[in-house]
């Protein structure tokens, strides 16, 4: 069930109500049934695909738990059946094609004249977010860092919880069945900033997102080599102001429908593209993908115990201490993977290696940033890395590589920053929308503490808000698409 | 009460917005006249039984009329105008005045032809394209004719309102060894899985299965549409959209007269449209009339003028290259410009401006009269 639809809203009224209304019992079998029935939408036969990889975990995580700690050899036995179900999932509906496709093109270049048969499977939804979240409970349980879950009740509403369920906030176990099991009592203030969350999201998405994206869709269409350079910023930074209002529109809706229910979700985003560093900017961006990325692959991979995982980034021992080449080595692989989490297709291992490089040059000039203060201003970090940040959106959304390099190159020719190929209005929007989202995060960090100090005031002028709000959201309303994360 | 404020201004939202919407969603609009304003009236040609020859939509309802009354009228080869709006609209309109359209049918009624018309709004050629495309195959087309503007070459894509028929029949172009033909029927392809509602799979081809999400979003969509605010929420959005139009204008002096720059990636891309056009007129013996619509020439053109040149030399050369089942007139100065008229303005510090696209009745009869002239001259290069 997609989010910006007119069955989303009924269905979220009637899931809310029946959740205050019934006992608590029945109220966690009608959350899963209607987790289950929001997912159905789409194709109720995948669902099974969820279940496979809910069940394995459930089953193993029970078992890596009643297996003593000295048996590592079960346990790593355990894990690795886990690891292979949810990767082999993964790696079937997602990188099947995407495997056979190179392994062909490989053997054609060596020329060996075989063909492996080409697989195109249709993608379930959200994949790629329900096998992280299971896998991050198994290894949990195995690390020692949370008990196994008894009740299959609780664990498969979990994994299925509707929110988070399609597009995240990728959600760890020891946060989310706590709050599931006991249901908080009633509270009108739940309902409200739900709420006004989910208006938040929805205004986002169907009157930001949607009326963005045709005029990327026009850019992104053109022969990349007809480019000028202005081109090539515009769609950068539009590309990204579209997938961060989509994403975080999901967020929102995420985060206040199950705060109607009184439980808390992780944030996703916070001002991302305020960020004065790469490092921090993925603090920002997608919180719960990089905390998790930096939990179950960064630190292990950078040979530091992890004594402690939360969605805000876990807490990892000898981290300070590990040599330098094994953190250089954790951070590439890392970030190539996550490139290929977004997508199987070398662009996004191109976006991923991209973000490792920038990350890997901002630690090697740290000692460069000590010795000269004034290239540690905020404005300067910030100036940096919101046109790197940008640029690193070109891979995400270019059709191939090819494309992606062409549209690159186009930024080191002069000559390509005299003229423009699209209509004006596209780069009248993008100016826009960065003079817009400067206001409102100056306004929301500055002027909001001041307004909320004049009661009046500031009442005044959120009725105001909520008014144009959704008014807005009214008019625009269609399921015309999908939310961009999606498809990953 | 501290607790309830939130809720208290979410409610005060909701409830003030309900009044604004019942306000302003109310009434009857027409979305074709959003952008052209008071000024300029809107109007489809008619036969002498007052069935349609002329159309902005290809939907279903005003196609099928389209089509019915062609049938009526004893199925005969057809002289297809396609058009801008320039052909659908008249300036100052008084009482009983017709287009250009309407002017040359009534004067070819007992003729062996029929003449029907297609005009969108701001179309580009890549639209004329996918308009012939389609109507070939419903209609025995004899003769296309085509005014090129300017500035429709800065147009780019497929608009889907405009062709919600094809939309909802899959219609794709035959040509898929063409860049812009791809990116036609891709558009087309992005809009029937947005119409749908469908889910794209991974190899981006649209889902034959219907989902729940799709039917119950259809049943609802269904239900609302009893209520009249529901209904008119897209034309509630091209206010919007016009709103926004005309307060950029305002902030950067945009006027009628300012100078429109060719934009070199869609002029490409509309005049491989438009060849792509006529090579398919050429290949199946259609005659094709290519024209340079009237400007306004008393004032400065919003052209530059080396662009403009260019620009008319290159729909001459593509005439003449295809010669003889193609010809080309240049109708630029035909009206004078007292006929033109004036038109709401497109700023918000303005009530009116000079008008370079459309003028009034008497014009519309100076073009029919041109456009008569060259249609004898191509249906019976030998005389009548």
């Amino acid at each position: 069930m997609v989010f910006n639809s007119v069955t989303f809203i009924l269905f979220l009224i009637l899931v809310i109500s029946l959740y205050w209304l019934l006992p608590k019992q029945i109220r966690m079998w009608m959350l899963l049934i209607a987790s289950c029935v929001f997912y159905g939408f789409w194709r109720w036969e995948y669902l099974s695909v969820m279940f496979i990889s809910a069940l394995t975990d459930y089953y193993t995580a029970i078992a890596i738990g009643n297996t003593p700690i000295e048996n590592k050899r079960k346990r790593n036995t355990l894990l690795a059946v886990t690891l292979a179900v949810n990767l082999g999932l993964l790696c079937y509906f997602k990188y099947l094609f995407f495997l056979t496709d190179n392994t062909n093109s490989i053997l054609n270049f060596i020329g060996i004249d075989f063909r492996l048969p080409l697989w195109r499977v249709l993608l379930p939804f959200g994949i790629s977010f329900y096998t992280f979240e299971t896998i991050s409970y198994t290894v949990d349980v195995y690390r020692g860092l949370i008990k196994p879950e008894k009740s299959f009740l609780n664990y498969g509403l979990f994994v299925t919880f509707f929110p988070k369920l399609v597009a995240g906030p990728i959600q760890r176990a020891a946060e989310l069945l706590p709050q599931l099991k006991e249901r908080p009592s009633f509270q009108i203030n739940y309902l409200a900033e739900g709420l006004k969350r989910i208006l938040y999201g929805l205004f986002l998405k169907v009157v930001l997102a949607d009326n963005i994206s045709p005029l990327l869709d026009e850019g992104f269409d053109l022969d990349p080599a007809t480019l000028s350079a202005i081109d090539v910023w515009m769609l950068a930074f539009l590309f990204g102001f579209q997938i961060y209002f989509d994403f975080s529109a999901y967020s929102h809706i995420a985060v206040g429908a199950a705060r109607m229910m009184g439980i808390s979700i992780p944030e996703n985003f916070n001002y991302p593209y305020m960020a004065s560093s790469f490092k921090d900017f993925w603090k920002r961006w997608h919180i719960s993908l990089s905390s998790w990325i930096r939990d179950y692959l960064y630190l292990p991979l950078s040979n530091v115990k992890v004594v402690k995982t939360t969605g805000e980034g876990g807490i990892g021992e000898g981290l300070e201490t590990t040599n330098q080449s094994a953190k250089t080595k954790g951070l590439f692989l890392t970030w190539a993977i996550m490139g290929l989490w977004h997508g199987a297709n070398w662009t996004f291992v191109f976006w991923g290696i991209y973000h490792a490089v920038i990350i890997y040059v901002e630690r090697q000039l740290k000692p460069i940033r000590t010795r000269f203060k004034f290239l540690n201003s905020y404005f300067i970090g910030w100036s940096f890395t919101l046109a790197l940040a940008m640029l690193s959106w070109i891979p995400f959304r270019a059709k191939n590589l090819n494309d992606t390099f062409v549209m690159f190159g186009k930024l080191f020719n002069l000559h390509n920053y005299t003229f423009y190929t699209m209509r004006e209005n596209s780069y009248i929007i993008t100016a826009l929308l960065v003079v817009l989202f400067l206001i409102t995060f100056l306004v929301n960090h500055y002027l909001e503490k001041k307004i909320n100090e004049i009661p009046m005031l500031s009442f005044g002028i959120n009725c105001l808000k909520f008014t144009i709000i959704i008014i807005f959201v009214f008019t625009f309303l269609r399921p015309i698409s999908q939310f961009i994360y999606f498809q990953f | 009460m501290k607790r309830y404020l939130l809720l208290m201004e979410i409610g005060i939202g909701f409830f003030l917005s309900y009044f604004i919407i019942t306000f302003f969603f109310s009434g009857d609009r027409k979305f074709e006249d959003l952008a052209l304003g008071t000024e300029t009236v809107t109007y489809n040609a008619v036969d002498e039984a007052g069935r349609p020859i002329h159309i902005q939509k290809t939907d279903l309802e005003q196609s099928s009329e389209l089509l019915k009354a062609w049938k009526t009228r004893g199925e005969r080869p057809v002289i297809l105008f396609l058009g801008n709006s320039q052909t659908h609209s008249i300036n100052q309109q008084k009482k009983d005045e017709v287009n250009f359209i309407e002017l040359l049918y009534k004067s070819r009624v007992d003729s062996k032809d029929d003449i029907l018309c297609i005009s969108l709004p701001n179309s580009g050629l890549q639209e004329f394209y996918l308009v012939y495309e389609y109507w070939k195959k419903l209609l025995p087309i004899k003769v296309l004719v085509i005014p090129v503007f300017m500035d429709d070459l800065r147009e780019d894509g497929i608009r889907n309102f405009y062709f919600e028929e094809l939309i909802h029949s899959k219609f794709q172009l035959e040509d898929t060894t063409d860049q812009v033909s791809n990116r036609i029927n891709s558009e087309l392809r992005s809009y029937w899985q947005a119409n749908n509602q469908t889910t794209v799979s991974a190899d981006n081809k649209p889902e034959s299965v219907v989902t729940f999400q799709e039917r119950s979003e259809t049943y609802l969509n269904q239900k609302l549409e009893k209520s009249k605010t529901w209904i008119n929420r897209p034309n509630v959005r091209g206010e919007f959209f016009n709103w926004l139009y005309r307060f950029r204008n305002t902030v950067f002096k945009i006027k009628a007269s300012t100078i429109r720059k060719m934009i070199p990636q869609r002029y490409q891309s509309n005049m491989q449209a438009l060849k792509l056009l006529m090579d398919d007129c050429v290949k199946e013996d259609k005659k094709v009339i290519l024209y340079i619509p009237p400007i306004r020439s008393d004032v400065t053109l919003p052209y530059d003028k080396n662009q403009y040149e260019q620009f008319k030399n290159g729909i001459k050369e593509m005439a003449d290259e295809r010669k003889p089942l193609t010809s080309f007139k240049n109708f630029e100065t035909i009206v004078p410009g007292e006929l033109w008229g004036y038109k709401a303005a497109t700023s918000l510090d303005a009530e009116k401006e000079i008008d370079y696209m459309h003028f009034k009745f008497i014009g519309h009869q100076i073009l029919a009269d041109s456009l008569q002239r060259t249609l004898n001259q191509v249906l019976y290069p030998d005389g009548i």
